[in-house]
């Protein structure tokens, strides 16, 4: 019974057209569609993990792009290194291994986000989101500056990472290493929005007061999580770098916080899977809608408005019925 | 010797010409209950604030447990043992009746940098969950938001909140403020069979629920605490009866 809500219906048929898409597409004649639900899945991680963020600690970011470019000039400079056979700093080798490159990503990502976020937790409201875009937009200039790698042309990577068992040219090859990622983030943050960590961080954006007369003091907390979401957002990044086989700094441009920030509030914030619908959505829109004009965002923007007001949940909200958000 | 758990030593604390405490002594014994009463805008909520670290004192001293705490965090003056409940209702409104107890609870017990496991389903949660809804008559309401309880539920579940890391010092700002005469009859109840356990620093407006349940009463008049004694003394006191409980 339990697992027969509207909600989970709705989680299961999203799993299933998401794995069954490459066949779709071949069926159909569209191979190019797997490349642009790639794209729609790395969005989505990145996505998901800003929702953490918004949803759930409440702390309003306004510069999660600079993780996502943090994590995509990482991939970026590994490959460099690899393939001019010329060591980072003078000692540390490049690689092209995903399996290093990877988890180097989510780790310098995350880093970034403990650097920043632990400054900026020490402001909230207003002052969180301006010094959030302060500081990506730092990063944003920071990249732009780095002239050996490209400054602001950015980074040509010659082919994708190498993973063991996969051959990431083939695009449905790096599809299906998109969506299994996905998946497994998607758990993990399910997961962690339940756990302990995760009741304590509702609690404490929900009553920041009451939170530390219970003897809690949040910053910790909300730090972990910053940390988290950055390194999510530097595992798209990641993805992103061998998507285009380019990195430049504008991934980390603040009107990507931007984009990514709509993908959330579309999808419906605090509902965890719905920022894959947003960021869905979201580029489906911008592809259909820069067919016809290069001012697409001018018909975003309405139906953007539309949503926001009508659904407090979102896309998901909308299909998946007005649930509480948590279960 | 008393035992004293808690010790108000010339405590002063000034909003803008607003002088909110002023000079203000008392001590709390173990066990007790101890009652801050006082007109409205005596400055009690002030006090209560400047226990739980909510408020700074301009200063003086407060120690519990023979320990100074007068500047430290609210947070770690509630790891110390001391809870306390707000005059406005104050519970995590976008959770769950359940989470907000699971919460107190965890906030209580060890660390909470655990990322997988449900909370609900966590064995400190589990342990202590029923007991804490049942305190405080909430079981049916369990799987409900938080921001759909009438007030007085509300103030029950902040209550049973207050109660759950098992406190040794229990702050309540108007407990009974919005209670009905049942409310206020369960939770006279309650406190009296917490008082083995606990000692309890209670502001309240009901003085019938006061002067049963109070060990010791103290007087709050424009920011000073004019007379400390038990209720029987109070009773008797002559400023009270001017200053408080409305005779000349
Ligand atoms: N944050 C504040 N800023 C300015 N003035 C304040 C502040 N908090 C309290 N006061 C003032 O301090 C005085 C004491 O207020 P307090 O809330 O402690 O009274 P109280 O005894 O709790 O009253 P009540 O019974 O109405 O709750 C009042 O004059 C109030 O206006
Ligand atoms: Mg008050």
């Amino acid at each position: 019974m339990h697992y027969f809500t509207r909600k989970s219906i709705v989680i299961a048929a999203g799993g299933v057209f998401f794995a069954i898409l490459p066949l779709l597409a071949a069926s159909f004649g569209k191979e190019y569609l797997v490349s642009l639900f790639s794209r729609i899945l790395i969005y989505s991680i990145a996505a998901v993990s800003l929702d953490l963020l918004l949803g759930f600690a409440g702390l309003i970011s306004l510069g999660h792009a600079a993780f996502v470019g943090v994590g995509a000039y990482t991939v970026g400079i590994f490959f460099f290194h690899g393939f001019e056979a010329q060591p980072l700093f003078g000692f540390i080798p490049g690689s092209e291994n995903g399996l290093i490159v990877f988890p180097l990503a989510m780790l310098i990502s995350a880093l970034f986000a403990l650097i920043i976020g632990a400054l900026s937790l020490r402001t909230s409201g207003m002052h969180f989101i301006m010094i959030t875009l302060a500081f990506a937009q730092m990063t944003y200039y920071f990249s732009v500056g780095l002239e050996k790698y490209g400054g602001d042309d950015g980074l040509s990577l010659y082919s994708r990472n190498s993973f063991p068992g996969l051959d990431l040219s083939r695009d449905y090859h790096f599809y299906y290493l998109c969506l299994i990622l996905l998946f497994l983030f998607l758990i993990f943050i399910y997961r962690l929005v339940n756990s302990r960590f995760g009741l304590v961080i509702r609690g404490a954006s929900s009553n920041s007061r009451r939170i530390q007369a219970l003897g809690v003091n949040p910053y910790h907390y909300k730090l972990a999580c910053f940390v988290i979401a950055g390194a999510g957002a530097g595992l798209a990044g990641a993805l992103l770098a061998n998507q285009t086989e380019y990195v430049s700094p504008g991934l980390m441009h603040w009107t990507v916080s931007g984009e990514l920030m709509v993908m959330v509030l579309l999808g419906g914030l605090g509902t965890i899977f719905g920022p894959v619908l947003g960021a869905a959505t979201f580029l489906l829109l911008e592809e259909f809608l820069t067919m016809y004009t290069e001012h697409w965002m001018l018909y975003m923007g309405p139906i953007l408005v539309l949503v926001v007001i009508f659904a407090k949940r979102g896309v998901f909200g909308l299909l998946a019925g007005l649930e509480r958000r948590h279960d | 010797m008393t035992d004293h758990i808690l010790q108000v030593k010339a405590l002063c604390k000034s909003f803008g010409a607003v002088e909110a405490s002023r000079n203000i002594y008392f001590d709390v014994c173990r066990g007790h209950i101890h009652a801050l009463i006082g007109p409205n805008g005596a400055g009690k909520t002030t006090v209560l604030n400047q226990l739980s670290g909510d408020i700074l004192p301009d200063g003086g001293r407060v120690i519990f447990d023979s320990e100074d705490i007068s500047r430290i965090k609210p947070y770690l003056r509630a790891a110390k043992g001391l809870a306390r409940s707000f005059q406005i209702t104050s519970v995590f409104e976008n959770l769950t009746v359940e989470e907000n107890l699971a919460l107190s609870i965890i906030c209580h017990n060890g660390h909470n940098f655990r990322f997988w496991k449900n909370c609900l389903k966590d064995k400190d949660v589990q342990d202590h969950l029923p007991d804490a809804l049942m305190r405080v008559d909430l079981t049916e309401k369990a799987k409900q938001q938080a921001k759909y309880l009438s007030h007085g539920e509300k103030r029950q579940l902040e209550v049973g909140m207050a109660l759950t890391g098992k406190p040794k010092l229990l702050l309540l700002d108007e407990p009974m403020a919005g209670q009905g005469a049942g409310g206020t009859v369960e939770l006279s109840k309650l406190f009296q069979r917490l008082k083995k356990t606990l000692t309890i620093v209670l502001v309240e407006h009901d003085m019938d629920a006061v002067f049963k349940l109070a060990d010791r009463i103290t007087l709050l008049v424009y920011g000073e605490a004019i007379v400390t004694g038990t209720p029987d003394e109070i009773r008797q006191h002559p400023e009270v009866r001017t200053a408080y409980l409305g005779e000349d």
